[in-house]
């Protein structure tokens, strides 16, 4: 019913006595756009979360075009310039994305890479995530994407009006929801899985024993999905894909004596949010080591924009002191209808804060060489939230940040006003600059694209 | 479902609906009913319990640590793996919410091999390896052959030949006992052959070989550090050089530069190595220096270039053959792993590698997949360990690839329960070993024990006498306080208290000391209705709190006398029932301040199953002006004048205010934030009045919809899916028969086990049937 990604049959007949079985996956069936160049150099897709939304007004420099900053940097945007990094990064203001039902954080949430929204019920529906379709058109690297978040949300209730998936990650593919995992987990998963003690030979052998272990797998799963209904069928194809994926990541391992070091140490902090230099440390590397292009990140999940989390690590600018006040609660600045200019201002220190730490993982990509330039000039890396003003659950009037050239594709340093225009047509932009071959992008409540003609970046 | 204590509301039509929810449950409420407002849900005698579509589970963390542990025998937690589950319905267990994206399956694999080769694995038994020549010969330098004895002297070979030995270890710190079977022959030499045996980095050690041709066993203990390394043999053999000069001093007469006994071919550098080579010697730089026929010999690598000492003409040679090496680790053997040998109890040495291996899947298997294996699938099993063993592995590395197989495959990860036909909506019962999963992971979120699956083998499960006593026997086990610790937990929010975060500032009180008793008055309560088989209406009425030193503080009574929470009644403080818990305050609060709307929709989402939807999209500028320093019950009133919040509104917000005596980390107050006099007048759409919670407690546990929606919650928990208007009658059966156990903990129980909504399944018409 909607697109998957795209697979080879080939991949699937590979031990073909074993395999026979297979159904003809939706994800087969070429429906996706293929990036042209993602062998050749590499380019990363970026996602940084902002939970809850931005504040127009706070970000909106008073000058558009090129060296907007000259007539003064909104506060919201001080991180940018005290890393230096204005001429890296270009402010994109006011846009909307798919308008319709509320639906509260979760279907925001959903809605800010796919421009879709999820349909009522438990099912994830969204389209794929833009971090995914380009994820999707560079299916040979170790990893596909990798998507990141520092706290796991866990929010009880009985929330039946739309999946708990969506609070918990913002990618997307097929349907699934790809959860966010912990820093130590992304790690091992990036780096792990090498033992300085193999042999060749035994490193051979081991790799053939797996290919068998999850042929094995795979082909018990055929046989299970053909006694199974319909609904039943879909999870086996989950799983049939998690096989699939793994596979192909044994089938890639080659014995090396040299292999990426990942040159960090992990350690871990139990108190937040000091592992997010860490996350930023792990994500560099292994862009370094192009182990994954499509990456996206949650500072926190959106439990922090509808539960319980206090910023008590951002100063409160009114009156000093650490926050104390839930950031859920501070966004809805304007409950019961009168705008609380406190709260306001609290929520634009909160924003501000996420803004720095955007620009952490910015100078840090701009500080590493690669080729004759920097990771930053082989990347776009997007710092955006899910929604304007939350106040509202609206999605209308939403800001985001792009840093990094792409390849030479972007032209950052300006600010562009989107003027009211689609959210998705900067993602489509950037799909189209990252070589993918795509019309649309997004999907409005009557079914038309979100968007079909790009935003010049 | 729908509420009954507020069901005037449904006559004025202003239903609280979103944007999602369908219009009422006109077909179930008789509004045509007596005029006093209150419509009565009418259903047949034998309403349909349709088991409706439950889409296939997979084990959840809980459930798959409680699976593991339970395979192998010990405490087993993976976890943290896993991202966490999804959540659907109130709960975590439900196959439509539960996705298997390609993280979860990495944590599948990871977890499989973890418990096999970790918690399972074959103890590492004592390093013992022999090198036999043939085999040593293929790791020598090109030509040279071992086992043979060398006279051709034509041929020169380096003064050593290392021999790295065809493994890379991973040693101990140990001792490791190096022997080796040889036998040597010299000419024109003082010095006999010699083994250098090197492991890692370690400075080698040497032993002499015999000159006396004739083969014999050495051996030498060596002392490792833990190390990862190569173990290597060093060979000091075959020499023969006119010009170069030969290393026959007696070791007397050569020291290194630290004094002690050398024969300078490593350790002696200069002008001091020719000067202790050549003690006994002439030193020279050209022939002419050395007398008769002797010439000038040197040392490339070890003295400087030009200077040597004068030597003897002729060919001088040492010579080994050897004919094994082994290196063996000394020490007592590591203990048997008896993890594994409960898992693999037969001896591949007297059945038989496959038929021994099969047996251990057989077993194995049918503990994991919760079902016997076919022989079909065992032969497939058994083709991977065979796979193994071609390779050349042990025995044991085909059995775990076995194992791994078993855990990984999705007959482990999910619960898998089969329709004849899955186009066809006809329910039919659950074959017995599907009805054995279902009871053991509702009652023990766990896998089915011996008794069940010998139940299941014989047939005999299904009838309702066995799932009574089943019921009882389960119930009274340990592992069934994982039910109301899973199921409680949930519905509760007993683990959403880990998550809050009560203002630091303006409740310097609030610490994890007070976060931990608040959980554990509210898991403790839950627990003692099942523990004591308690009627659940108290819920909502009990005056006896669980209490330790701590929460006693915070609730202004007397101590306890207790770090653990004890059952105390405290009637005076205001506090009914789980509304009176502090727990519950804080959870349903914002970090500095209540709120009466987050109360009220917790109350409704629990004990209504009737959670509001969120607020409709761009309501900005439909609000009403409030005046923010108005007590609540007035803010709340003017936002009620706009029509589109007071749909939602009238329900939640006069149960919230029923709590309104209890501040943010639920303290008793008499003030509210804003100062004015707290009031937990609740006034009910319907019109009723209610004096606080206790008023409302008592209400609530009456109120056959609330009733309904406790079977609801459990349900849902037990069977896995979603509950919707039309299963309303079949659930007021069960709370009937709920009722006539005198709502007893194990009567929701057993209404919900012998229930066809349990006992039965069907599969989705194909033509678009609705779940």
């Amino acid at each position: 019913m909607k697109k998957r990604w795209e697979l080879s049959r080939r991949h699937f007949l590979r031990g073909a006595g074993l395999t026979l079985g297979l159904p003809l996956l939706d994800a087969m069936v070429p429906s996706v756009a293929r990036a042209q160049d993602c062998a050749s150099g590499p380019q990363r897709l970026i996602f940084s979360f902002n939970p809850n939304g931005i504040l127009l007004d706070r970000i909106t420099p008073a000058a558009s075009g090129a060296q907007w900053w000259l007539s003064g940097v909104p506060d919201s945007l001080l991180g940018l310039q005290e890393r230096g990094l204005l001429e890296d990064v270009s402010v994109i203001t006011n846009l909307e994305n798919v308008h319709g039902e509320s639906g509260g954080h979760g279907l925001c949430a959903g809605a800010a890479l796919t421009c879709s929204l999820n349909e009522p019920g438990p099912t994830v529906t969204v389209t794929d995530s833009v971090d995914q379709v380009y994820a999707q058109a560079c299916p040979h690297l170790p990893r596909r994407s990798m998507q990141i978040g520092l706290r796991p949300s866990t929010l009880s209730g009985t929330t039946q009006t739309y999946p708990t998936a969506l609070k918990t990650t913002q990618s997307y593919r097929g349907g699934v929801a790809l959860p966010v995992q912990l820093p130590e987990q992304a790690f091992l998963s990036l780096f792990g899985n090498t033992d300085p003690s193999l042999t060749a030979e035994a490193f051979e052998a081991r790799k053939a024993r797996k290919a068998a272990l999850l042929d094995y797998v795979l082909d018990d799963a055929n046989r299970l999905r053909n006694k199974l209904g319909q609904n039943d069928k879909q999870k086996v194809d989950e799983y049939l894909q998690g096989v699939f994926e793994l596979d192909q990541r044994v089938q890639a391992e080659v014995f090396s004596g040299e292999v990426c070091d990942p040159e960090i140490q992990l350690e871990l902090s139990s108190v937040h949010p000091s592992n997010i230099d860490l996350v930023h440390d792990i994500m560099v590397r292994a862009m370094q080591c192009d182990l994954t292009r499509a990456w996206s990140f949650m500072r926190w999940g959106v439990g922090a924009s509808d539960g319980n989390l206090s910023y008590s690590f951002v100063d409160d600018p009114i009156g000093g002191g650490p926050l104390t006040e839930q950031y859920h609660n501070i966004s809805h600045y304007g409950f019961f209808g009168n705008e609380n200019e406190e709260w306001k201002s609290q929520c634009a220190a909160i924003e501000q804060w996420e803004v720095r730490q955007f620009s952490r993982l910015v100078e840090k990509m701009k500080n590493t060489p690669e080729g004759d330039g920097t990771l930053l000039d082989n990347a776009a890396v997007v710092h955006y939230a899910t929604m304007g003003s939350s106040q509202y659950h609206r999605r209308t009037e939403m800001s985001l940040l792009v840093a990094g050239r792409l390849g030479g594709t972007l032209t950052p340093g300006r600010h562009i006003p989107g003027e009211g225009g689609e959210l998705a047509s900067v993602w489509l932009a950037l799909l189209h600059n990252l070589g993918v071959d795509t019309q649309s992008f997004g999907r409005k409540p009557d079914g038309s694209p979100a968007a079909t003609s790009p935003l010049a970046l | 479902m729908y509420r009954h204590l507020f069901v005037a509301a449904l006559v004025l039509g202003a239903g609280c609906d979103g944007v999602v929810r369908q219009a009422p449950l006109d077909h179930v409420l008789d509004t045509s009913g007596p005029g006093d407002g209150r419509s009565e849900l009418v259903c047949d005698d034998e309403p349909d319990q349709d088991p409706g579509v439950v889409t296939l589970r997979r084990l959840s963390r809980v459930e798959l640590d409680n699976t593991l542990s339970s395979l192998v025998g010990t405490e087993h937690s993976t976890a943290s793996l896993f991202p966490d589950d999804a959540i659907g319905y109130g709960f975590d267990n439900i196959g439509t919410f539960q996705s298997i994206s390609p993280v979860v399956f990495e944590a599948y694999y990871d977890s499989a091999e973890t418990s096999v080769v970790d918690v399972l694995g074959a103890p590492a038994a004592l390093l013992e390896q022999r090198y036999e020549s043939e085999l040593l010969q293929a790791y020598l330098p090109n030509g040279f052959e071992v086992g043979l004895v060398y006279q051709d002297t034509s041929l020169v070979y380096p003064v050593t030949s290392y021999t790295p030995s065809p493994d890379t270890f991973v040693f101990k710190d140990a001792t490791y006992r190096v022997r080796f079977n040889a036998a040597g022959v010299v000419q024109n030499m003082l010095l006999p052959p010699k083994v250098s045996i090197r492991f890692g980095t370690q400075p080698a050690v040497y032993v002499d070989v015999s000159s006396d041709a004739t083969f014999a066993d050495y051996s030498i203990d060596v002392e490792v550090d833990a190390e990862v390394g190569q173990l290597e043999i060093g060979l000091f053999n075959g020499f023969t050089a006119t010009n170069f000069m030969p290393l026959y001093q007696p070791l007397t007469s050569c020291t290194d530069l630290n004094g002690a006994p050398d024969e300078c071919a490593n350790n002696g550098t200069g002008d001091q190595c020719v000067a202790d080579l050549c003690r006994i010697k002439t030193a020279c730089v050209s022939d002419a220096d050395c007398p008769g026929t002797q010439h000038c010999g040197t040392v490339p690598n070890h003295c400087p270039p030009g200077r040597g000492c004068c030597v003897d003409p002729g060919n001088q040679t040492r010579l080994m053959a050897v004919d094994w090496f082994q290196v063996e680790e000394l020490g007592t053997p590591p203990p048997p792993n008896p993890l594994r040998d409960a898992v693999v109890e037969c001896d591949p040495e007297t059945l038989g590698a496959p038929q021994c291996a099969r047996q251990v899947f057989s077993a194995f298997g049918t503990q994991a997949w919760r079902r016997p294996l076919t022989g079909e699938e065992l032969d497939r099993l058994l083709a991977l360990a065979e796979l193994a063993w071609d390779q050349g592995e042990e025995f044991s590395v085909g059995v775990d690839l076995g194992l791994e197989a078993i855990l990984l495959s999705p007959n482990f990860m999910f619960r898998v329960e089969l329709d004849a036909d899955p186009g066809s909506g006809e329910s039919h019962p659950l074959s017995d070993y599907e009805l054995a999963s279902r009871l053991s992971y509702f009652l023990w979120s766990g896998p089915p024990d011996e008794a069940l699956l010998s139940l299941a083998e014989a047939g005999t499960l299904g009838s309702d006498e066995v799932l009574n006593a089943q019921i009882d026997r389960m119930l009274a086990s340990p592992r069934a306080q994982e039910l109301h610790r899973n199921f409680g937990g949930q519905w509760l929010f007993v683990r959403e208290l880990d998550h809050v975060a009560p203002s630091s500032e303006i409740f310097p009180d609030f610490d994890e000391s007070l976060r931990a008793a608040m959980k554990s008055e509210l898991g403790e309560f839950f627990a003692s209705f099942q523990n004591q088989d308690r009627d659940l209406r108290e819920l909502f009425t009990t005056t006896e709190f669980y209490l330790n030193d701590r929460l006693a503080q915070h609730y202004g009574v007397e101590a306890v006398g207790s770090e653990k929470s004890v059952p105390i009644s405290v009637e005076t403080t205001g506090r009914v029932g789980i509304l009176g818990m502090s727990g519950v305050h804080t959870l349903t609060s914002a970090a500095d301040h209540t709120s009466v709307t987050k109360r009220g929709k917790w109350i409704l989402g629990q004990f209504f199953c009737d959670e509001p939807p969120p607020p409709p999209p761009d309501v900005e500028g439909l609000a009403p002006n409030v005046d923010p320093t108005a007590p609540t019950r007035v803010q709340l009133a003017q936002h009620r004048e706009n029509p589109t919040c007071a749909g939602c509104h009238l329900y939640m917000d006069p149960l919230g205010l029923s709590l309104e005596h209890f501040d943010a980390v639920g303290r008793y107050r008499s003030l509210d934030e804003n100062g004015h006099p707290a009031d937990d007048t609740a006034e009910l759409p319907d019109g009723r009045v209610l004096d606080g919670i206790a008023e409302l407690g008592p209400a609530l546990a009456e109120d056959p919809e609330v009733q309904r929606c406790v079977v609801e919650q459990m349900l849902t928990y037990a069977v896995g899916r979603g509950f919707v208007t039309k299963d309303t009658c079949g659930i007021e059966a069960l709370r009937t028969a709920w009722a006539d156990g005198s709502y007893r903990y194990s009567a929701l129980v057993r209404a919900i086990v012998l229930s066809p909504y349990f006992r039965t399944r069907r599969g989705t018409p194909s033509n678009g049937g609705t779940p």
